[in-house]
């Protein structure tokens, strides 16, 4: 028998002979060593053919599903909703203030009885606070969300939830300028609105690091302001040796300020001391209801600091990369490297930056006594 | 279990994974599989439903193949693209990706009709069933197939020694 042609073996090796063939086969390839090397050889063709045709079984489909970036536009819907929500009530409160504090004052005796009934409503004394913490502390606006939604159910408990939430807005500057009532009991709600209208404020106001600051809005200080917004602080990312603050410029659009500190231990306490300013406002605002937990000894604490101011500025700096631009200056009253980067025209970060240290300005004048 | 049901459940695994195989898009061959169970509808009878189903996915594909050469490059190039998007996002599907790159070459580098032996086998056809859907004497079917394998393992073992080389060349 001659040898066996290569696709006799793979149809051998396949079972596609007939009996008698595949006998006559196996026989001969029993004998003959060539053949037998042959088969050897197919055998492997066959497995090796097998598993590259299997390599190609891994054909990608569809690419990497972006549900992180969807939550993230979930968010940004509702952090519009609540800039939206405060601005408007910001915005009500500075107009009813212009008016006159003999107005407020009547407007708020008029609205008491709603308003007690409104925090009674309120789910969580914290919830509450947080609501008032909104307009004192824009910092803290959108890291609780849940605050916002409190707010909002304050405001739709009835005709006088609204005023309620807006005479909250008003308590925190008074109790930020009122330190040593901080850890007295409970007093009456005309007493707080007093303090609004006409307290003089030391000087703690002033230590409160002006990328902090309230909104001047809620002051009423500033009428500039109550028209065009300042930028609004939705972040605070903690970074040793530099102060960051996250600025929302436009709702989903935000700029990052980085000013340079210096970082001894002195500045990280006064940071923190600053934190704990926003709660003792926040407890204030509270303490009507006996649930004061901080007291004056931390007003030790705080340093008085420099009131940064607006003057005029040397050209900054300007980087781009990968579309992000940075502009770069020097804080001529702190002396601090500014840096603001966002994803705008460098002329965009010039008026943004504007903004802010119109705000910070604005905010510092506010605190001075 | 209507007769489709049955020649669905029964083969399109089977028919799909030949399709992908040979187009190298898994849409693309889920959609020729669903029009080549469509044309087993239309039919009264059939003698060898695997040898049919597998003849007229490939008569389907290449008159599509005809008919749309821009589709098919489109879609080839869009497969492509896919392929490469993973390479750079998953590191550790770089090897696979590598290796199917590679196998999907070779697979191409085969003569249409080698080829179609090759991946109808694969998917279990046997003889006379690759005969029938390729129109091929019974008695070639196997020299077919082993040129075919011969071929694609060679072609594919080149490519590999090449790969191997160049990043040998790359490290020193």
């Amino acid at each position: 028998m001659q040898h066996l042609d290569e696709g006799t073996i793979h149809s051998w090796l396949d079972g596609a002979l007939s009996a008698d063939e595949a006998a006559r086969v196996e026989a001969h390839v029993k004998e003959c060593p060539q053949c037998a090397a042959a088969v050897a050889e197919a055998r492997g063709f066959i497995a090796a053919s097998s598993r590259i045709l299997t390599s190609l079984d891994n054909v990608p489909k569809g690419v990497v599903p972006a549900v992180p970036r969807a939550k993230a536009r979930n968010w940004a819907v509702w952090r519009a909703a609540a800039a939206v929500l405060v601005v408007a009530l910001g915005s009500f409160v500075v107009l009813r203030e212009r008016t006159g504090t003999r107005v407020q004052a009547s407007a708020a005796r008029t609205v008491t009885p709603q308003m007690n009934r409104a925090a009674a409503i309120m789910p969580a004394p914290e919830t509450a606070l947080s609501a008032t913490a909104q307009n004192a502390a824009p910092i803290r606006r959108f890291e609780k969300p849940q605050a916002t939604v409190g707010g909002t159910a304050a405001t739709a408990t009835g005709s006088g939830g609204n005023a309620a939430t807006i005479e909250r807005t008003i308590l925190p500057p008074a109790a930020i300028n009122q330190p040593g009532r901080v850890a007295t009991s409970a007093k009456s709600r005309e007493d707080l609105r007093d303090n609004v209208a006409g307290a003089p404020t030391p000087g703690i106001g002033s230590s409160v690091p002006a990328p902090f600051a309230a909104s001047p809005s809620v002051a009423g200080g500033v009428t500039m302001d109550a028209i065009e917004a300042p930028p609004r602080v939705v972040g605070t990312p903690r970074v040793l040796g530099e102060k960051r603050t996250l600025y929302e410029v436009a709702p989903g659009d935000t700029v990052l300020l980085a000013e340079e500190t210096n970082p001894v231990l002195g500045a990280v306490v006064v940071t923190g001391a600053t934190t704990v300013q926003r709660d003792t406002a926040a407890v204030a605002g509270q303490r009507r209801q006996g649930a004061s937990k901080l007291s004056a000894p931390q007003e030790a604490q705080r340093r008085p600091e420099a009131a940064p101011a607006v003057a005029p500025l040397a050209a900054p700096a300007v980087q781009t990369a990968n579309g992000v631009t940075t502009i770069l200056w020097r804080d001529p009253a702190t002396g601090n490297t500014m840096r603001l980067s966002g994803r705008h025209s460098p002329t965009e970060l010039l008026e943004i930056r504007h903004r802010i240290e119109r705000a910070r300005a604005a905010e510092a004048a506010k605190k001075k006594p | 279990m209507t007769d489709v049901d049955r020649l669905f459940r029964t083969y399109n695994d089977a028919l799909v994974r030949y399709l992908t195989r040979r187009l190298g898009d898994r849409d693309w061959a889920e959609e020729v599989a669903q029009e080549t169970f469509v044309r087993a509808v239309r039919q009264t009878s059939i003698q060898n439903e695997r040898a049919w189903l597998f003849a007229v996915a490939t008569n389907l594909v290449r008159d599509e193949a005809r008919k749309d050469m821009r589709r098919r490059k489109h879609l080839a190039l869009l497969a492509e693209e896919e392929r490469e998007s993973v390479v750079e996002s998953e590191e550790t599907t770089l090897e696979r990706a590598q290796e199917a790159a590679m196998a999907r070459k070779a697979v191409d580098g085969l003569a249409e009709r080698d080829r179609l032996a090759l991946l109808m086998r694969e998917e279990g056809l046997d003889y006379d069933e690759i005969a029938e859907a390729l129109q091929l004497s019974p008695g070639s079917v196997g020299t077919t197939l082993s040129r075919a394998r011969r071929r694609l393992v060679e072609t594919y073992e080149a490519l590999q020694k090449s790969r191997e080389e160049r990043e040998k060349n790359a490290a020193s």
